[in-house]
């Protein structure tokens, strides 16, 4: 399996379509999908997260 | 509007099934959009954090949404202290047709960037929402605080 570590993604029905560590590239990418299509999200780092 | 938002497995587990998502870590997850007077994301997942003071955003963020630039300001968490800049931002909270706009709020995104997700901390939406975590049940409740006030008189 992939490994998505710390990394930016989009999703699209549960799916992910796009990913990259910097924001800026999601962010840039989103602009491609209508609103509400797609979700950004963020795939944790570690298996235990302190925030 | 009351909102009850289901906890979420991480991204990549997402497209597994209900059986195989029973043991897996969920997390408190809220669909929001942020925007400026040019801009507006889409729907991002932050993190409802209520050990955050309160908003904490990405720089790439400020940066696409050509936030200003306000106060430098000291932050401290896990990974020690560090510094930022507080901003204006304008905050939707939920998606689907089913949402509200909390106009422009006060945030803070870092010098350095380090590796932690967009949170929601207690300013403003612990402000404005009674926010019950039902770990028990993976899901979050934010109620008005004007239902909560109303019901009291």
């Amino acid at each position: 399996m992939e490994d998505f570590s710390g990394e930016w993604v989009i999703l699209k029905d549960d799916l992910i379509i796009a990913k990259d560590k910097e924001l800026k590239v999601i962010l840039e990418l989103s602009e491609d999908y209508d609103e509400e299509e797609i979700t950004i999200s963020k795939e944790p780092s570690a298996e235990f997260c302190f925030y | 509007m009351r909102f009850t938002f289901k906890y979420q497995v991480k991204p990549s587990e997402r497209k597994l099934n209900k059986q195989n998502k029973q043991e897996l870590q969920k997390y408190p997850f809220i669909p929001i959009k942020l925007y400026s007077k040019t801009k507006k994301t889409q729907v991002i997942e932050a993190l409802l954090d209520s050990g955050c003071d309160g908003i904490y955003l990405w720089k790439s963020v400020a940066e696409y949404l050509n936030l200003q630039k306000g106060k430098k300001e000291k932050g401290s968490g896990v990974g020690g202290i560090s510094a930022g800049y507080e901003t204006k931002v304008g905050l939707i909270i939920g998606r689907g047709g089913r949402e509200v706009d909390l106009g422009y709020v006060t945030a803070v995104y870092p010098e350095v960037q380090s590796n932690v997700p967009i949170l929601l901390g207690r300013h403003p939406v612990f402000e404005k929402y009674q926010i019950i975590f039902e770990e028990y049940n993976e899901k979050v409740i934010l109620i008005p605080i004007e239902i909560i006030l109303g019901k009291k008189k």
